[in-house]
């Protein structure tokens, strides 16, 4: 009698003396929508995945929110762009509940562009925060995440290098099937001009290059003023295309599209909607196709 | 009886040595603001064999140098696996950047990519004036760090010496990148 108790009682006990060795999964934080399809591929089902800000608020122009902050509290770490596209979370964090929180810098050891326009100040120190928007320096920084996940869970490590690697060869490929389509190289009068200060890093996976960025700063409408210097300096430099913004539309890009002759093609930041682990894959196939098709479009 | 008054003549002279004391305080005290609260002079010297990856490369060279990096961690991932550095025909059948050859490749120089035995990968430009050459040598253990170096003449001699003094008198030059994360932050972690 006793015997079979302590047998019932042993069966009830394990599978829950299971689960405590494994440990609580990890609350991971993130900041911007990439990042959460970056951390998503990586961790799969062994951790929890949570936005510091809700979706739906535009990351240029957040500012923090008591119930974001209180958040924090919750977490065991915080992913981070760390270049200039999340400077809110560092407020954030500084005043949570938990200051001393475990950050990830995802952009350690990727090699960073230079910031263009005004954002430029300060003899190149200020650097594009715009990794997220190119396959080689996401593949680096999602290797960089799995790496530092790795460390603070080391009973998963493993599984996170693999996965990490997994989700690289994707995009990997993704980069291939669009580079594929494009049978010429684009000729070295090629120019191309962005409205935000964003698509350098993706322009260099297709060996281009900016030649102007219409924004004074990133966010920031340009004055009239500016809009005609722009104007005359892709009439000057012979710029025939002009990738433009898809969530963040403004009336002057048209005027633009008019006196400037150049043609618009639409990429998206991706920063905008519902946070989703394939978000990333499917809106990259989309800039990587829309690059294609204006450097097809626009053959000399 | 009249008693003498002395009134003082109304000219400047004090309020100016005034206002000049007052001004001279002002600049001390924002020269004083500025030496203790300005932006710290932090840039990351490089020596003179070295280019720095974000000012001294070419927009091709900035992205070939990127997709080396990102190359280097599957490499040395294959590496422990195999006990063996994976071939450059290897590397392009996996869909590699800088390795496979596409459109971006030929925009960027078409480099034409050899394993050599000494621990490297080299690129020979085919076209130096849009990218240099370039050389990925691998670290002898599997934790170590890419070793990357660029020239930019038409020579397609590959180097006989792996070793630092020997590729700086070949004419070879070291890219290196450094993460200044932060200039625009308040807190760094």
């Amino acid at each position: 009698m006793f015997r079979s108790a302590l047998a019932l009682l042993l069966a009830i006990a394990l599978p829950a003396m299971a689960l405590a060795d494994s440990g609580k999964p990890l609350r991971i934080g993130i900041t911007l929508h990439p990042y959460y399809s970056y951390v998503s591929n990586i961790v799969a089902d062994k951790a929890e995945v949570v936005p510091l800000i809700p979706a739906g608020f535009n990351p240029h122009a957040y500012e923090p929110r008591a119930e974001d902050i209180k958040r924090i509290g919750t977490l065991d770490v915080v992913v981070l762009n760390g270049v200039g596209h999340d400077d809110f979370a560092d407020r954030m964090i500084a005043a949570s509940e938990k200051p001393g929180i475990a950050t990830i810098e995802s952009n350690q050891n990727v090699p960073l562009l230079a910031a263009t326009g005004i954002a430029a100040r300060g003899a190149g120190k200020v650097v594009n925060p715009h990794t997220f928007l190119s396959i080689s320096t996401t593949i680096a920084q999602v290797n960089n995440i799995a790496r530092e996940l790795g460390k603070l869970d080391p009973a998963n490590a493993k599984f996170y290098t693999q996965n990490a690697r997994a989700y690289g060869k994707r995009l990997r490929t993704l980069r291939a099937e669009a580079l594929a389509k494009v049978t010429e190289a684009p000729s070295a009068t090629f120019r191309v001009a962005t409205i935000h200060a964003a698509y350098d890093y993706l322009v260099r996976d297709f060996g281009l290059e900016v030649t102007a960025v219409v924004e004074p700063a990133h966010g920031i409408e340009p004055s009239p003023a500016q809009l005609k210097k722009t104007i005359d300096q892709l009439k000057a430099l012979d710029v025939r295309v002009i990738f433009s913004e898809m969530d963040f539309p403004s009336a002057y890009v048209e005027t633009i599209q008019r006196e400037a002759g150049v043609r618009l093609y639409p990429l998206t930041h991706i920063s905008y909607g519902e946070y989703t682990k394939d978000k990333y894959e499917v809106e990259m196939k989309r800039n990587l196709d829309t690059v294609v098709r204006a450097i097809q479009e626009n053959r000399a | 009886m009249s008693r003498a008054q002395v009134i003082r003549p109304a000219g400047a002279g004090h309020e100016t040595l005034y206002v000049l004391l007052v001004s001279v305080l002002i600049v001390l005290l924002a020269a004083g603001v500025v030496a203790l609260r300005g932006e710290r002079e932090d840039e990351q010297a490089i020596e003179r064999h070295q280019l720095d990856a974000r000012r001294d490369l070419t927009a091709a060279e900035q992205g070939l140098y990127t997709d080396l990096r990102v190359a280097f961690d599957e490499i040395q991932m294959l590496r422990e696996e195999r006990q063996a550095a994976p071939g450059v025909q290897a590397l392009a059948e996996d869909g590699l950047p800088p390795f496979v050859d596409d459109a971006g490749s030929q925009s960027r120089g078409n480099h034409q990519w050899t394993w050599l035995q000494a621990g490297a990968y080299l690129g020979r430009s085919q076209a130096p004036d849009i990218a240099g050459s370039l050389l990925l040598i691998l670290p002898a253990g599997n934790d170590g760090q890419p070793d990357i170096w660029l020239r930019r003449d038409s020579s397609h001699l590959p180097p006989d010496d792996l070793g630092q003094a020997a590729l700086i008198a070949a004419g070879w030059r070291q890219v290196v990148s450094h993460y200044d994360a932060g200039v625009t932050r308040e807190h760094r972690h």
